[in-house]
């Protein structure tokens, strides 16, 4: 009897998990879609809007969809067992410190006459990165 | 650190899927597991003893000389 109510609750297990995993890679994939749309529209009504205080909640506004995309994405995080926990450290130390670095030095580079970047290229170079990080972490325990 | 997972899983005819259920955790950690390419926490570690009603040392050991 407890044996089958075990299997059950593993094959419940392993069916909530693969669900809610599967919700909230879909909600990410859906937040960065509309991160993309939205940021078009900003874009292209920004310059209609100049002159007018509106044209700043239109310039963070993109930020919304990118809250949400992250708010699914640190769900995730929380599904995740102890050895993929510590993939998902690895890369992201690796992520924050390539970042620090990356953009230090090409702070100092900026002095030296390079052109000035825009900030928003730091979000997806953490990405990149975090991407990179995670690939060479999770060879390591393959 | 070395283990008889694998061996104590195929005794069961489990795949490490099953195991994997089993322990709440991903089928690849259990492989990483059974590779020695991770280290279970204590937690873990008590829960795969408590599965093959094992203790834990009788699973892992330190090196390759004692098992």
């Amino acid at each position: 009897m407890s044996s089958v109510l075990y299997i059950r609750y593993e094959n419940l297990y392993k069916l909530t998990m693969k669900k809610s995993e599967k919700r909230y890679t879909i909600q990410f994939i859906a937040a960065m879609l509309a991160y993309v749309v939205v940021l078009f529209v900003c874009v292209v009504l920004l310059k209609q809007f100049l002159d007018s205080w509106i044209r700043i909640p239109l310039a963070v506004a993109p930020l919304i969809p990118v809250l949400f995309g992250l708010y699914a994405f640190l769900r995730k995080l929380s599904l995740l067992d102890e050895m993929q926990t510590r993939i998902q450290y690895e890369a992201i130390a690796f992520a924050s410190l390539a970042t620090a670095m990356l953009t230090l030095t090409y702070g100092f580079l900026e002095l030296a006459g390079f052109p000035r970047l825009s900030m928003t290229l730091v979000l997806p170079l953490i990405g990149f990165l975090w991407g990179i990080g995670l690939f060479v972490a999770k060879r390591r325990y393959r | 650190m070395k283990n008889i997972l694998r061996n104590l899983r195929a005794e069961r005819e489990w795949s490490q899927a099953d195991l994997a259920a089993k322990l709440e955790v991903s089928r690849q950690t259990v492989n990483a597991i059974e590779t020695g390419k991770y280290d279970p926490s204590l937690p873990l570690a008590f829960k795969i003893a408590a599965i093959f009603k094992k203790r834990i040392e009788e699973i892992f050991s330190n090196n390759e000389n004692n098992e």
